[in-house]
């Protein structure tokens, strides 16, 4: 029996090891499958962007934070700029930094980027999908487990974050799903994902959740479930993020060293910064104290930058309201056109 | 709980630790940890339907036991026929009501009558057809006298839901299984090394040939009417690559994981993509089914007894039988009465038991007449997994037609990517057939087992993909 078991940790290792050079050597090869990996929703929304590119000088990117609450119609309106929301649910770094570097806007007309700035945070139960476990390698991987390590933190969800990185990372290099570089390089395998149509409601530019809802499409029930989760509690969950903010208020902890984190964005950013492209930061309200903490920092270490924070409650009083939301985290389209005018017109004072 | 799932991935270890480690003392602990786990991974998928794996073995083995002391025939038989109508009533309300309630009405209707009949709103438990046959060979034997009524309910608690092949068999005789549960177990070095290496052949059918097929084969037989002559052979053969895929990779990590407990299930596949003609065929595919048609069914029908008219008739029973086994639809009876149809010349002919040996025994290459046999057998099991396949007989019909007549055979080449993992599962295979599944590669170096382990765990996991399906089996 110890024979045998000795013999499985044994040969065990050897397998994994050979997966894992195995795999590491693939990923060394040159190819750009981003298409493959990445959801088709996101990939659409780049390759419209590329059809109408020549007419839009401003872009949003980020999360559903910013698919569902900025609306480019009300934002045009005000701003008299030409704009397109490219976030998407669940794009968050470093994933939404991967979208701005293969949406190549260095050759583009824009002038403008709004990026939503967000924590290095793991989507639920999806975070061991495709997108992430191939947003992750080894230099991303050291600053996920510094990004881990912030004070700011709780045990817990520092723990959390070093399982998840570790688990993405250890997903990717163990060879999970590696053949698909493969196929794809040698067949040019088919795409058989859902979504991959361009027309689709979720491939294009913003949608509120309430014409989501109305729409029926394949999120109909999970969207209904939040929404009603939310409204049945709505005061607990809008207190959650006032007294974030107020306990913020009270006793901010300064962290002093910028983190490998922000210095990653920095140098995302700077190619765009360097041609004349200008980069605003967006914090999306309500964020959890932990969240909130970290941003506020983040907000300070990115000085050169203008940061648009609505994580206030006191200050956005209106969008921290039970008729501006929609579930706990998102707006409804009211929540959404209130936010977007705000944001509208904090960039026209800052821009004249 | 799926064999390739995180949670099995945990569930195995723990199982295995308790049943060597904590509970090697007592057998009747071992068994009872049995029953508990089987439960357990059966519940994982929805533990509602646990009630009628253990109404099912309560009612088999109470019948078992008053079998031994009741002697009136009569009144055995009174019993025989209570686990009969217990066990078929459950496989026929939850699989089969809806399908007669459908076709009854589609009956009156061709005849101008609508008739308004109520179908059930309920779910086939995962599994059902497997258990079912297992507990009824149980009763069929003990009333025959072929087997002695088991005396422990947990021996027989754990026989009739024995985890690794409880929901996709092989389904075993109790004859083989029941008394492996009273035999004290001694951890069996060989035995468990060989079967971690069946799982792994098992897992290597399943994620890298079953469910890479399986993503072409969706796209191709969904839009059908759009596809080539080419495409849809292209289809037909991943179909036939799928289901022996996904099927005889279950039995695969099924048999491996009993070895590990000590158990040895029966062989299921013995390489039937290598048959010479159909009856070689069904000697080598779902084996642990044909020959329980053949036990319980065919042979008490007469089997071949009563002269030719008694043997077509009763092939075409166990064979139109076996399909309807599949799923309650026409599509399967089809399958199954093509395949009848496959066979009676063979049987007319008296040539069904010509090839009982290894294609190409002793050698290493086919002769040019064996290759001609397998190919025009593997062919005829194409075209009935088109019956197989389809949601309908008319789609079935519908897709038959435009791959024979459509006339481009062109192929996009990027539907080949599973063509290189099934050269390499057929190539292995094929050097591999007189052992009972290719990783019994004992007599090759150290090093050279070694790189064939990491090879195909390699090609295991580079296949692992968010669009790995279910077993196919797990709705039989």
């Amino acid at each position: 029996m110890k024979e045998f078991i000795k013999e499985i940790f044994i040969k065990g290792a050897i397998v994994l090891l050979f997966c894992i050079s195995t795999s590491a050597l693939i990923y060394q090869l040159d190819f750009d499958h981003y298409d493959f990996y990445e959801l088709p929703e996101v990939v659409n929304r780049k390759n419209n962007f590329n059809q109408f590119e020549n007419n839009i000088n401003t872009v949003f990117i980020g999360s559903s934070r910013i698919f569902r609450h900025i609306d480019p119609e009300v934002f045009d309106s005000i701003t008299g700029l030409s704009s397109y929301n490219l976030g998407y649910a669940g794009l968050f770094p470093f994933r939404s930094y991967d979208f701005l570097e293969k949406l190549a806007i260095e050759d583009t007309q824009i002038k403008n980027i709004f990026i939503e700035l967000a924590p290095l945070a793991l989507l639920g139960q999806n975070f061991n999908t495709e997108p992430f476990i191939h947003s992750i390698d080894l230099k991303k991987f050291s600053i996920a487990l510094s990004f881990s390590n912030n004070e700011v933190y709780t045990k817990q969800e520092q723990l959390k974050y070093t399982l998840g990185y570790s688990m993405l990372f250890f997903y990717k290099y163990s060879g999970l799903g590696v053949s698909k570089y493969l196929n794809q390089t040698i067949f040019k395998t088919a795409d058989f994902r859902e979504n991959r149509d361009s027309d689709n409601i979720y491939t294009q530019g913003y949608l509120s959740l309430d014409d989501d809802l109305k729409s029926h499409g394949s999120d109909y029930q999970n969207l209904q479930v939040r929404r009603d989760e939310f409204h049945g509690n709505s005061q607990k969950w809008l207190n959650l993020y006032r007294s974030a903010n107020e306990s913020y208020l009270k006793d901010p902890v300064t962290m002093i060293q910028k983190d490998d984190f922000t210095e990653y964005i920095e140098n995302v950013v700077d190619s765009l910064v360097k041609r004349g492209i200008k980069v605003h930061f967006i914090i999306s309200p309500r964020q959890v104290k932990s969240d909130l903490y970290y941003l506020r920092n983040q907000k300070k270490w990115l000085e050169d930058y203008k940061v648009y924070d609505f994580s206030d409650a006191n200050e956005y009083a209106t969008i921290f309201t039970e008729s501006a939301s929609f579930d706990r985290v998102h707006l409804n389209e009211d929540g959404a056109e209130e936010l977007t005018e705000i944001l509208a017109n904090l960039y026209i004072q800052n821009n004249n | 709980m799926l064999f390739n799932s995180i949670e099995f991935l945990v569930f195995l270890p723990i199982t295995f630790v308790l049943y060597w480690f904590m509970l090697n003392k007592d057998l009747r602990l071992q068994n009872l940890l049995v029953v508990v786990a089987s439960y357990i991974f059966y519940g994982w998928w929805d533990w509602r339907f646990l009630s009628l794996i253990f109404i099912s073995s309560a009612v088999d083995y109470s019948i078992g036991r008053k079998l031994a002391s009741v002697t009136k025939p009569k009144a055995r038989k009174y019993l025989l026929w209570l686990s009969l109508a217990l066990n078929l009533g459950f496989l026929g309300v939850f699989k089969y009501f809806n399908f007669f309630v459908d076709s009854l009405k589609d009956a009156f209707h061709v005849f101008g009558a609508d008739i308004e009949l109520t179908t059930l709103n309920i779910v086939l438990p995962v599994g059902i057809s497997f258990y079912t046959f297992q507990t009824l060979s149980y009763t069929i034997d003990v009333y025959k006298g072929n087997l002695k009524p088991s005396d422990d309910p947990v021996e027989f608690f754990a026989f009739v839901s024995f985890f690794p092949q409880l929901v996709a068999g092989p389904i075993e005789r109790a004859t083989n299984l029941l008394g492996q549960f009273s035999e004290p177990r001694v951890f069996d070095y060989h035995k468990a090394k060989d079967g971690v290496r069946q799982i792994i052949w098992g897992f290597f059918k399943k994620i890298a040939i079953a469910d890479t097929c399986a993503v072409f084969v969706n796209d191709i037989f969904g839009s059908y009417a759009d596809q080539s002559s080419g495409m849809l052979l292209l289809g037909a053969f991943y179909f036939a690559f799928q289901i022996y895929g996904d099927f005889s990779g279950y039995s695969d990590i099924a048999i491996g994981t009993a070895k590990l407990f000590g158990f040895d299930l029966m062989t299921n596949f013995r390489y039937p993509y290598f048959s010479r003609d159909i009856a070689e065929f069904w000697r080598r595919w779902h084996i642990s089914l044909s020959t329980w048609f053949r036990d319980y069914l065919y042979i008490p029908l007469g089997g071949s007894r009563g002269g030719r008219s008694s043997a077509v008739r009763n092939t075409f029973i166990i064979f139109i039988v076996s399909g309807f086994w599949h799923g309650a639809n026409w599509t399967f009876i089809v399958w199954g009465a093509l395949n009848a149809i496959y066979f009676l010349p063979l049987l007319l002919s008296n040539r069904n038991r010509r090839n009982l040996d290894n294609v190409a025994n002793g050698s290493l290459w086919p002769s040019f007449g064996e290759v001609r046999q397998i190919i025009v057998t593997f062919l005829l099991t194409l075209l009935a997994w088109v019956f197989f396949r389809s949601p309908d007989i008319s789609n079935s019909f519908e897709y038959l037609r435009i791959l024979v007549f459509s006339g481009s055979w062109l192929v996009e080449f990027s539907y080949l990517s599973s063509v290189p993992m099934i050269l390499i599962m057929v190539g292995l295979e094929w050097i591999q057939r007189e052992k009972t599944h290719p990783m019994q590669i004992e007599k090759l170096s150290s090093i050279a087992r070694l790189s064939v382990y990491c090879l195909i765990v390699f090609l295991t996991i580079a296949h692992v993909s968010s669009t790995n399906q279910e077993f196919i089996y797990f709705q039989f």
